[in-house]
């Protein structure tokens, strides 16, 4: 929200710019302060200043109020970038920056949070960073991770392939933890067989906090390229203390918290590996086999995820999938749709739509033998996505779509870890 | 020494309030009991001129260095930092605007929640969120106004527990208990006015009825200064009777620091060449342990040379006790136990020959020179001496502006060097808050009656004295006393046992703070429905102080109430006891013998009626002796 007409006016005739020293007259009261900026959260007729003990304050001019400009804004200091010097034959490591909470701090409009760190100077924060490794730094955009989708993903997929074809030990890839399970899902169909960690991590508190986990996180990200195991994994606190880490295979790790800092689970199979403060990691299962590295960075937009919920008619089903060449449903339970909808899901497969049933409860498999629905499904042409997360599902059908000659036998096979026959109690 | 002239004080109070948290829903409160120890590390965010703490830094870059105890009930996501703030509490925010009204500060109109960084832990975010919501007004002692600069509201910080290895525990049950931070002007000029200004406003904040009691819920810091000196922080005290103590000490302490500027300044004393020299040779065959135990697990006796400084270091009598600045100094920087200086040596078990080894090693013949030791492990030691030349070097120019910890003596000790002017940030969870000019009005039309009002009213509108009426407010039992009395309490007998028994019950040691406020009233409730007597108040007041139901009490000690005819017989049987006394003595035995009845009556009968009693038997006594 902008000043207010008198309000500008009352300012500019005053000479008072942001950074000047002001004294305000509030009817009887005074105030002094520092002039700060003005955004959507204040009141159009309120300035905000900084008082001498550093609070910020708003304070409404009305009618007969004043404004008096004390003295002009001091000059500020440049801030001394904290340029770390590698030591010779430190791993090199690539970062590729995207946004996100690890790389947000206020955003002058809305006075809220926004994607606004550049990349180096984040990583200049990052204790230890610039001291054990060579950092190679890019930053293809800057958003926060709701605002990813197919054409960023392939944007980032060229990104990560151009910084690991570098001499590099691996690629780090600063990430909004909203949606970073897509983002990991779609490089680990891209980048197939890619012979090196590129390990996507975020903060679920933003860098301008002390207690950040985007710098134990970096660190951390960077450490596993250094030594760890090939594929696409995401990095995040393993639990609530600052020295637990867990690494989770691109296809398999979901956000399952709004807030925590170990948002991030592996449902059905749990975390790939752990890794401790000083960066020595456990691997709690074997890595997936490293296929022919043929980078596929392509995706078919025309794919939508769909959740049933109880009520929802052909008509609804319809509208949502109009035009798109293949549909996620998140069913019920074992990946059920009521059976008013089994006729829709028969004329989408007739008419070409690639259609696959995943489940929205949030552990177990999809099984559609066991209810005659399931068998209705099936018999309707519906691929059932056995415990494949239905957000890599999406994911894996755009890519499916637009790379594989049968895209339906894609969906049907395990390409990147994302599903197994088994599940273990864990 | 007499208190220095030109004393300026402010202090800053911190009141937690009784609401909920400032930023979640928790319960506030306090548990003996804490759970779990989630491990974390603060990492030293640049300020705005790009400087970083460096040993922050340090602990940062060690690993996790604090561990935090979570309370179910106390203590929520939110105060682990795994979930953003919500609020904050809308209570909190209303009596932050009511104090300002009643002390006539000028409200801001949105306020604005900041970010002030702490990476000691004692915040699980490394900040302690806190806003302005007023600037000025003043409050008055006797006949001077004390000047209000600012009242925020904030957040407490987390209970420190323990600190071993490197690792500082803390509890959530605090963190985030609301506080109003209420910073006067430095406009006290003696040690009293200072006890004054907090016992003011104090007693304002409790008339707001919306603030915390007990130990530990409001906390004071103090700013200090004479001229010449510098400012001084105390921070964190507790007890308002210490408080003039606090700054008659430091005022002193000042002057002397002065003192002894002026002294190393004729001596045309310089700052000590920091370097720690090695003394270990000088000290074969020492027998003091501290000395001997050092060297013997593989330490050093490391030295400096305080050309100048003799005498100040403690002298003229006890004096000049710069050597105490310098050992505290060493405690704190080094982690050392203490340190010797050569102005209380010989002494401790090192005798006049090392002394003068010392002495020789620094290379010092003056008669003015002085130096200091530390015993320990090499890095310790070293680290100790530098930390002594520091301060030494500092004690040329006087006083250095410093933080210090309150003792329970009255005196304080160095803590760290004042913080620079406060780091902020706009905490950006949080929107800015309008402050609504309709209820500021609604609340200025109704403030809390101010304890003299309160006073006054009592004594109108119950005809007590004024003294009583002073106690009641003063000790926060004027509500109860009121409750008593629209309950039917005669309210002679409830301000009488609301402050002469309870200062009784006190004097013996009793907390009447734990009485249960129901408690006196199901007393008073039975009283007035006669099932005792009177007599019998104190007697329940001290059962319900113990905890005892008054129903229970009334019981257990017999107390019920006894018919007219039952009292009747149980003093004539006493009167015909003592017969022959009654015969003797006349009417005049009334008077002893209502020793014997009221112990065979008390709290059953009113004691006027047993007078009346005793009175008609004696007399019947006497007449049938006729």
């Amino acid at each position: 929200m902008a000043y207010s007409k008198r309000l500008e006016t009352l300012l500019s005739k005053a000479g008072a710019e942001i950074g000047c020293r002001l004294s305000v007259r509030r009817g009887g009261a005074r105030f002094e302060g520092i002039l700060m900026g003005h955004g959507d959260a204040n009141d159009p007729d309120a300035i905000v200043i900084k008082t001498a003990g550093g609070y910020n304050a708003g304070i409404m001019l009305g009618e007969g109020d004043s404004v008096e400009v004390l003295s002009p804004p001091a000059k500020t200091q440049a801030r001394k970038k904290g340029t770390g010097k590698a030591k010779n034959g430190s791993p090199r490591v690539a970062v590729v920056g995207t946004g996100g909470t690890i790389a947000a701090s206020v955003d002058a409009a809305s006075g809220a949070l926004g994607p606004n760190r550049a990349l180096e100077d984040l990583l200049d924060e990052v204790p230890g960073l610039r001291d054990d490794f060579e950092i190679v730094a890019e930053q293809p955009f800057a958003v926060f991770s709701e605002d990813m989708g197919p054409s960023r993903w392939t944007a980032l997929a060229e990104a990560v392939v151009s910084a690991a074809a570098k001499d590099v030990a691996g690629v780090v890839v600063t990430h909004g933890t909203d949606t970073m399970g897509h983002s990991a899902a779609a490089l680990s169909f891209m980048l197939r067989g890619i012979g090196k960690p590129i390990v996507l991590t975020g903060a679920q508190r933003s860098p301008d906090r002390p207690s950040s986990d985007a710098f134990g996180n970096i660190l951390s990200a960077a450490r596993y390229c250094a030594t760890g195991k090939p594929g696409v994994y995401v990095l995040m606190r393993g639990g609530l203390n600052d020295d637990e880490y867990a690494l989770f295979e691109g296809t398999r790790a979901k956000k399952m918290h709004t807030s925590r800092r170990d948002a991030f689970r592996a449902p059905n199979v749990g975390p790939f590996a752990t890794m401790d403060d000083a960066g020595a990691i456990e691997y709690l299962r074997d890595a997936l086999p490293v296929a022919k590295y043929e980078p596929r960075t392509r995706l078919e937009p025309a794919v939508a995820l769909v959740k049933i919920y109880p009520g929802i008619g052909p008509a609804e089903l319809s509208a949502l999938v109009s035009g798109k060449k293949g549909i996620v449903i998140e069913g019920t339970g074992m990946g059920h749709v009521p059976s008013a909808l089994i006729g829709t899901v028969a004329d989408l497969v007739s008419s070409g739509v690639l259609v696959g049933i995943a489940t929205q409860c949030a552990g177990g498999s999809v099984n559609l033998n066991v209810y005659g629905t399931g068998r209705a499904l099936q018999a309707a042409g519906a691929i059932p996505l056995s415990d494949t997360l239905p957000e890599t599902a999406l994911v894996k059908m755009m890519w499916a779509l637009a790379n594989c000659e049968d895209p339906a036998g894609a969906m049907r096979t395990p390409l990147a870890g994302e599903c197994s026959d088994r599940r273990e109690l864990v | 020494m007499k208190i220095p002239k030109g004393l300026r004080c402010g202090i800053e109070i911190h009141q937690q309030l009784d609401t909920r948290k400032l930023f979640c829903a928790c319960a506030t409160g306090l548990s003996d009991e804490g759970h779990g120890a989630y491990r974390r590390r603060l990492k030293p965010v640049s300020g705005e001129l790009g400087a970083i703490d460096r040993a922050a830094m340090i602990q940062y870059k060690k690993g996790v260095g604090f561990e935090y105890q979570t309370v179910p009930g106390l203590s929520c996501l939110v105060d682990l930092d795994e979930e953003p703030p919500v609020g904050p509490d809308a209570d909190a925010v209303r009596l932050g605007l009511t104090f300002s009204a009643m002390i006539g500060a000028d409200v801001v109109d949105e306020i604005h929640f900041m970010r002030k960084i702490v990476v000691d832990g004692s915040n699980t975010t490394g900040y302690q969120r806190s806003a302005l919501i007023s600037v000025g007004g003043h409050v008055d002692i006797g006949h001077k106004k004390i000047g209000i600069l600012t009242t925020c509201l904030e957040e407490d910080a987390a209970r420190k527990i323990s600190e071993e290895k490197g690792i500082v525990t803390y509890r959530l049950d605090r963190l985030g208990i609301p506080l109003l931070e209420i910073a006067t002007a430095p406009d006290m000029e003696t040690p009293e006015e200072v006890r004054e200004a907090a016992l003011r406003i104090g007693t304002m904040l409790r008339a707001t009825k919306g603030v915390k009691r007990g130990i530990g819920t409001i906390r004071e810091d103090l700013n200090i200064s004479i001229p010449g000196g510098a400012r001084v922080e105390i921070k964190g005290a507790q007890e308002l009777r210490l408080l003039p103590a606090y700054v008659e000490n430091e005022a002193k302490r000042q002057a002397m620091l002065i003192e002894i500027k002026g002294i190393l300044g004729k001596r045309g004393a310089v700052a000590p060449a920091g370097d720690a020299v090695d003394v270990s040779d000088a000290f074969g065959g020492c027998g003091s342990k501290v000395i001997s135990s050092a060297l013997s697990s593989g330490g050093i006796v490391c030295a400096v040379a305080l050309p100048g400084f003799a005498g100040t270091l403690n002298g003229s009598g006890g004096k000049y006790r710069l050597g105490a600045e310098l050992a505290q100094r060493a405690r704190v920087k080094a982690g050392v136990k203490g340190i010797f200086h050569s102005d209380e040596l010989p002494g401790y078990g090192i005798g006049e020959g090392y002394v003068k080894a010392v002495f020789e090693r620094l290379g010092l013949k003056g008669e003015h020179d002085a130096f200091a030791i530390c015993a320990d492990r090499k890095r310790k030691a070293e680290k100790a001496i530098a930390a002594v030349a520091e301060r030494a070097a500092e004690a040329l120019s006087g006083v250095p502006e410093e933080t210090r910890d309150p003792m329970p003596d009255g005196t304080s000790r160095y803590s760290r060097p004042l913080p620079g002017a406060d780091r902020m940030s706009p905490e950006t969870d949080i929107p800015p808050i309008a402050v609504d000019r309709g209820e500021l009005a609604e609340i200025a039309a109704n403030l809390p009656e101010m304890p003299e009002e309160t006073e006054a009213r009592l004594v109108s509108a119950h005809g007590i004295n004024a003294q009583q009426a002073s106690v009641l407010v003063a000790t926060d039992r004027h509500e109860l006393f009121e409750r008593l009395v629209s309950g039917g309490a005669e309210t002679a007998i409830a301000a009488a046992t609301l402050t002469n028994t309870y200062s009784e019950l006190e004097r013996e040691g009793t907390d009447t703070q734990s009485i249960d406020g129901a408690h006196i009233l199901r007393i008073f409730e039975m009283l007035s429905q006669g099932a005792f007597a009177k007599e019998a108040v104190p007697e329940l007041v001290k059962k319900a102080a113990e905890g005892v139901d008054p129903d229970k009490a009334v019981e257990s000690l017999g107390l019920s109430a006894v018919g007219q005819e039952e009292a009747r017989d149980t003093i004539a049987k006493i009167v015909s006891e003592r017969a022959d006394f009654v015969r003797e003595r006349g009417m005049s035995a009334v008077g002893p013998l209502m020793g014997p009845v009221m112990g065979a009556l008390r709290g059953k009968i009113d004691g006027g009626l047993a007078n009346s009693l005793l009175t008609e038997e004696i007399k019947r006594l006497l007449a049938e002796g006729k």
